[in-house]
């Protein structure tokens, strides 16, 4: 790995890393405060903060995924494309499901599901190419 | 698509790790072309075959059915 490219991944890391943190903290202070304030418009505030860091976390993973040698850059789109695919059939057969008497699926577990499926996809293209 | 990527680097005693500081991409991308799991775009090939100052089509071999006319 060059230096260059080793200089772009420690900076995304770090970056990325911060941003998860903030987020951690801001979910947090989200759900323990959230019932306490009392303005609608508070609400919809705090419930939109977490969003800041997640954005920033995800430029930086844009950032990144442009800095890395075209190899890399199709595993990240295989990955993505993996991760779209598990999540799309998942979240359709759940809703169907739920049709059939299942509880619901509260929309904000999309995400993490998204994620898992995006951390299945990288290391399926990385045995792929390995 | 084969490629006398390894042979030509074995050449030089080159590392892959060398040979991918050398074309500005990562030690994974030369072995996945190394054993052929990842066939490089142009451009990437024009660099390989600047890098070791040969024809391009003395690097890369295509497979007998798909240099069929």
């Amino acid at each position: 790995m060059t230096a260059e490219r080793l200089a772009a991944k420690r900076r995304y890391m770090i970056r990325f890393l911060s941003a998860m943190g903030v987020y951690s903290i801001l979910i947090m202070i989200t759900g323990s405060s959230i019932r306490h304030v009392d303005p609608t418009w508070g609400k919809v505030l705090l419930a939109l903060l977490p969003i800041i860091p997640i954005a920033v976390a995800l430029s930086e993973l844009l950032r990144f995924v442009g800095s890395l040698d075209e190899l890399q850059r199709r595993l990240q789109f295989e990955a993505v494309a993996t991760a779209g695919v598990l999540t799309c059939m998942l979240t359709f057969a759940w809703g169907m499901l739920e049709m059939a008497g299942f509880p619901k699926l509260p929309i904000v577990l999309v995400t993490p599901l998204f994620s898992a499926a995006y951390g299945f996809g990288v290391w399926r293209a990385t045995r792929k190419y390995q | 698509m084969n490629n006398r990527l390894r042979i030509l680097r074995a050449e030089r005693n080159w590392s892959q790790a060398e040979l991918a500081d050398a074309l500005g991409v990562s030690r994974q991308t030369v072995n996945a072309i190394e054993t052929g799991k990842y066939d490089p775009s142009l451009p990437l090939a024009f660099k390989i075959a600047h890098v070791f100052q040969a024809a391009i089509e003395t690097i890369f071999i295509p497979d007998e059915e798909s240099s069929a006319p």
